[in-house]
């Protein structure tokens, strides 16, 4: 009940959120945008509470039901909105990731059954960040992607000759590079140390099982591997620009690959994270 | 009293004569300061741009006193009043403060959505307000004007996209390269819209700014002038490596800038964008170089289509500044019939009870063997009729505003004879 009624009230939030950013973006008034960051915050404030109270019902961190997982990717998302508007000082963005956190939210919220009673082996704070981490990664690779469809939107626009029409609010090609590459180091570093402390707590929590090799690490070594060369080439002789951006595409399909169907059909230990 | 407007601008008068009847700053204090000594107008405010010269003034809004201003400005500027005949425009009350909101959103601009008249009207004021010729009412209509100009710039898109081709070519570069202190320009010879566009780059605040003509010294009195460096013109197709941003306007009949030329200079400068624009007719860059990867190459009938359809986006705002400027005159003008309503208001409950006081005076002289109480009494019963007579009439009134209502009020109680 105070599950339900917690999360209904950061859709509520982030509905706000997404109409502000909307006026921002049509309207033009500054005072949406305010709107829009204000209720982001508290949305996420909001959520922030579900998911605890979530964690305390359940004994642990959503790794094994999509719905869990999919509400704590959604906060992450808002989280890196948050973190961008604050680096880069621009809300453009920030329409299509609000936008995408609620979807989320929504699906888990209407989804949602939650397995009482904690698992064994899988409690622990080591195994709680490892999750966290990893999510936070994801949602840094969303706004990679996000960021590097606007750039190829937008070079497709500047090189046709055709500049005016409703996608010149698009910011520019520089910033929208900036950052790609700050997200995309985000996502890489992340994910380095969800993959590391993973490791380190399989070794602790499963010492007297055999370690096994799982589906998921493959990806996400292959995530990071992507990731890293875009990192590499961007600026580098015929990769800078769009070349570039599509090898972020590429690393953020790999991602949703590895989130969906690896989790769903390949992976023994990650169902769903 | 009403607020009225006489003046000139470039749908009515030509040019020669809209030179003539300018007033600098010098000029317009000295205009406003006769204006209002000689009594013609209560206040006035005199705006004065290269496309408009306008009085605002407060007066009766009678046909005499509209000709007196224009009789003004004539003999002002040493015009004769017959020649003029047909130049001039005015509008009293409503229709004035239309007028003046319209121009300070620049509705009434040669261009529309041009940024600087917003300014001017600010200065018209501030100007006036120094020099002591304004008051209650044009400081409230200036007031609001600013404000009116700066909600439809803001809710509006008339002043969003750029409608010049140099504008066009600046916002261009701020769409690839961001902010753009970091970016270098190569001017390649020199017209006078390469320099209009370079000047906007300048504004914009471009790292650095390089010359190159066929003829050195014009290169080097151009460097000077705006404060960049002039090269040889046979080196500029080296220095491709390190510029951002190539305006390029020379006379030649064949192509100045070559595929190959660009795809090798790309090479060496790490493929970061290049964006190039061609000002040049016939034109100076080979089409075909737009194909090279992260080239931005614009030609001038791209930025001219690009500035055209701007222009038409503009104008479909138009009904949306149309509809918040009839809001901003509504206010207005429910502020300025408050401000009629009151005096009236005051004058009528001050006649009655004159009346009250005068009449109860005399009757109360005749009855000489009342008490004090019965003194009293009879005053508040005084007090009370009056009260409960006027309440009605004093609401309606408030409610209404409407200044035919408050003219049969004036004359129906001749309150206008005394003050």
């Amino acid at each position: 009940m105070t599950l339900g009624l917690l999360n209904a009230a950061a859709i509520l939030c982030y509905l706000i959120s997404v109409g502000g950013y909307l006026g921002l973006l049509l309207g033009r008034r500054p005072a949406f945008g305010r709107l829009a960051t204000g209720s982001l915050l508290l949305g996420m404030a909001v959520h922030f509470l579900a998911l605890v109270h979530r964690s305390t019902v359940t004994g642990g961190v959503p790794y094994k039901d999509f719905y869990g997982s999919a509400s704590l990717f959604a906060w992450m998302i808002a989280l890196v909105c948050l973190l961008l508007e604050l680096r880069h000082k621009q809300k453009a963005m920030s329409l299509f990731l609000v936008t995408i956190a609620v979807v989320l939210q929504i699906t888990s919220a209407i989804l949602q059954n939650i397995p009482v009673g904690a698992r064994a082996g899988v409690a622990g704070w080591l195994f709680a960040f490892h999750v966290n981490v990893t999510m936070f990664a994801y949602a840094a690779y969303a706004i990679s992607f996000i960021a590097s469809m606007m750039y190829l939107i937008q070079y497709g626009r500047l090189r046709a000759r055709r500049p005016g029409g409703w996608l010149s609010l698009l910011p520019s090609l520089d910033l929208l590079e900036r950052v790609n590459l700050t997200s995309a180091a985000i996502g890489v570093v992340a994910l380095s140390t969800g993959i590391l402390t993973g490791a380190i707590w399989a070794r602790t929590a499963w010492q007297d099982t055999p370690l096994h090799w799982d589906a998921k690490i493959t990806w996400s070594l292959l995530t990071l591997i992507i990731y890293t060369l875009y990192i590499i080439v961007q600026k580098r002789k015929g990769w800078r620009g769009p070349r570039s951006a599509l090898v972020a595409v590429g690393g953020f399909l790999v991602v949703v690959f590895s989130y969906t169907v690896v989790n769903l059909y390949f992976s023994k230990s990650h169902t769903f994270f | 009293m009403s607020t009225l407007v006489v003046g000139l601008n470039h749908l009515t008068a030509p040019i020669e004569l809209r030179e003539r009847v300018t007033f600098s700053v010098e000029t317009n204090r000295e205009a406003i300061t006769r204006l209002s000594a000689e009594g013609t107008l209560r206040e006035a405010v005199i705006v004065s741009t290269c496309n408009r010269s306008e009085i605002y003034g407060v007066g009766d809004g009678e046909e005499h006193t509209l000709s007196a201003v224009r009789n003004f400005v004539c003999d002002f500027h040493g015009l004769d009043p017959r020649q003029v005949d047909g130049c001039f425009y005015h509008h009293a009350d409503s229709a004035a403060v239309r007028h003046l909101f319209r121009v300070a959103s620049s509705l009434d601009s040669m261009v529309l959505g041009e940024p600087h008249i917003l300014g001017q009207v600010r200065d018209a004021f501030l100007l006036a307000l120094e020099s002591r010729t304004t008051g209650l009412i044009l400081n409230q209509l200036f007031q609001k004007a600013g404000h009116v100009g700066k909600r439809v710039r803001a809710e509006t898109e008339i002043g969003l996209r750029p409608v010049s081709v140099s504008s066009v070519a600046v916002d261009l570069a701020s769409k690839i390269f961001g902010r753009l202190g970091q970016c270098s320009v190569l001017v390649v010879g020199a017209g006078e819209m390469s320099e209009l566009t370079l000047e906007s780059l300048i504004k914009r605040g471009v790292r650095q700014v390089t010359i190159t003509n066929r003829s050195f010294d014009r290169a080097q009195a151009l460097a000077e002038r705006h404060g960049g460096r002039a090269i040889h013109w046979q080196h500029f197709i080296g220095i491709l490596t390190t510029e951002d941003i190539v305006i390029s306007s020379v006379q030649s009949d064949r192509h100045i800038l070559l595929r190959e030329a660009v795809e090798k200079s790309m090479i060496d400068r790490d493929h970061r964008p290049l964006f190039l624009i061609d000002l040049g007719l016939p034109r100076n860059i080979d089409p075909e170089t737009r194909e090279v990867y992260n080239v931005f190459l614009y030609n001038l009938d791209d930025l001219q289509s690009a500035a055209d359809s701007n222009k038409e986006e503009r104008r479909k705002d138009l009904p949306k500044a149309e509809r918040i400027i009839e809001e901003e005159v509504e206010k207005f003008l429910r502020w300025q019939a408050r401000l009629h309503l009151e005096p009236v208001v005051k004058r009528l409950r001050h006649k009655i009870d004159h009346i009250r006081q005068s009449e109860l005076d005399d009757h109360l002289r005749k009855l000489d063997r009342l008490t004090d109480r019965e003194r009293r009494i009879i005053t508040a019963l005084s007090h009370a009729i009056v009260n409960k007579i006027l309440h009605e009439p004093t609401v309606r009134l408030k409610s209404s505003l409407d200044e035919q209502t408050l003219q049969t009020v004036r004359r129906l109680f001749d309150l206008d004879g005394e003050e």
